[in-house]
């Protein structure tokens, strides 16, 4: 053994905890990153989940417990759904007239965060039916029918909610949610 | 003895320690991960249970003696799987003989759900309501309560899940 003023490593001992470190510490970062992605994957579901139930249980409940009657426009002239032969068509806007003859409807509003709102004849009365963290996809669609002249009208909705935040382009934390659901009109 | 280092007996306890507390904590880190995805996925189960609870909702609206009729509740109790809903066409069904569609609901046609997560399974129980009907009962108005209960189930590492959805459907009017 070489005599030796300095005791210390050797270098064969530095590479050999360097290279051990080396393994463990990624290792241990890479379990500790998928639990955090893992985490926020749910909540980013319950979120979208929780806006998209909202707005679901909203336009139901208004359009099964207040509307009367279906129009297409909002003066309330022209009525819709009012036979078995008179189906509104994809995209048509529908609106809903209510017990005390005032009209209420629903919107898709493309801006960033794009959203439904719910609205009445006041052009200040805009109520959004999710939040700022959800966008709700193009694909929003209402649309009336009949089954035949003595049943009431039936609506059915047909949207998506997916997660909306402008900052992260990550992928794996998008969540998509499909609603779908029809409501007969009770009134 | 000049280069004094460790024994045996410590390296080995010192590496015995080391590898228990390694293997506790990627044990607990593996078990937080698979929770929440367990979570998730409970999330989007509970999602397609409600899809089908008011989906099946609106169908007895509209037409309640078709909806029974459609589901052949006989003698007194059926269960139906329900695979994706799509409401412009009629939706996917098929009657199981067991009341936990232990082997029905399989084929792939049936799987609800967006791939990466196309793995639940959805069946709903319909039967009568036995506290004031009687499903041999003649008369069609006191046969006009329905029990539903939906079941979403699904399987993840080793284990079954299932998210129950129970309520009870009366004839209007």
């Amino acid at each position: 053994m070489k005599k030796n003023k300095y005791r210390g490593f050797t270098i064969i001992e530095l590479i050999v905890v360097i290279g051990i470190i080396g393994i463990t510490i990624p290792a241990i970062f890479g379990i500790f990153f998928t639990m955090l992605q893992a985490r926020a994957k749910t909540y980013v579901l319950q979120e979208v989940k929780r806006n998209g139930d909202n707005a679901v249980n909203i336009m139901e409940t208004l359009i099964k417990q207040r509307a009367v009657g279906i129009y297409s426009d909002q003066t309330l002239i022209t009525e819709i759904c009012s036979t078995a032969s008179s189906q509104s068509q994809l995209n048509d806007q529908l609106y809903f007239k209510d017990k005390d003859g005032a009209v209420f409807y629903f919107i898709y509003d493309g801006a960033s965060p794009s959203k439904i709102a719910s609205r009445t004849a006041s052009a200040t009365d805009i109520y959004n039916l999710t939040n700022q963290k959800v966008s709700v996809e193009s694909s929003f669609s209402m649309q009336c029918f009949r089954k035949n002249t003595f049943s009431p009208p039936i609506v059915r909705i047909d949207f998506d909610v997916v997660s909306y935040s402008p900052t992260s382009t990550r992928q794996e934390e998008n969540a998509k949610i499909h609603y779908t659901t029809q409501v007969k009109l009770r009134n | 003895m000049k280069n004094q280092g460790f024994t045996l007996i410590e390296v080995l306890i010192f590496t015995s320690l080391i590898s228990f507390i390694f293997i506790t904590l990627s044990y607990l880190a593996v078990n937080s991960i698979q929770n929440s995805k367990i979570g998730s996925h409970k999330i989007l189960a509970t999602h397609y249970g409600e899809e089908l609870r008011e989906v099946l909702r609106s169908y007895k609206e509209d037409d309640w003696s078709g909806f029974v009729a459609s589901i052949q509740i006989y003698p007194n109790t059926s269960t139906v799987c329900y695979g994706p809903i799509n409401l412009n066409g009629s939706a996917l069904t098929e009657t199981c003989s067991d009341l936990t569609c232990s082997n029905k609901c399989i084929r792939s046609q049936f799987v609800v759900g967006t791939v990466p997560d196309a793995i639940f399974k959805r069946y709903v129980t319909l039967s009568y309501h036995p506290a004031n009907t009687s499903p041999t009962d003649p008369d069609p108005s006191k046969r006009n309560q329905l029990d539903v209960d939906i079941t979403v189930e699904w399987k993840e590492g080793g284990r079954t899940f299932t998210v129950p959805l129970n309520t009870v459907f009366a004839q209007n009017e």
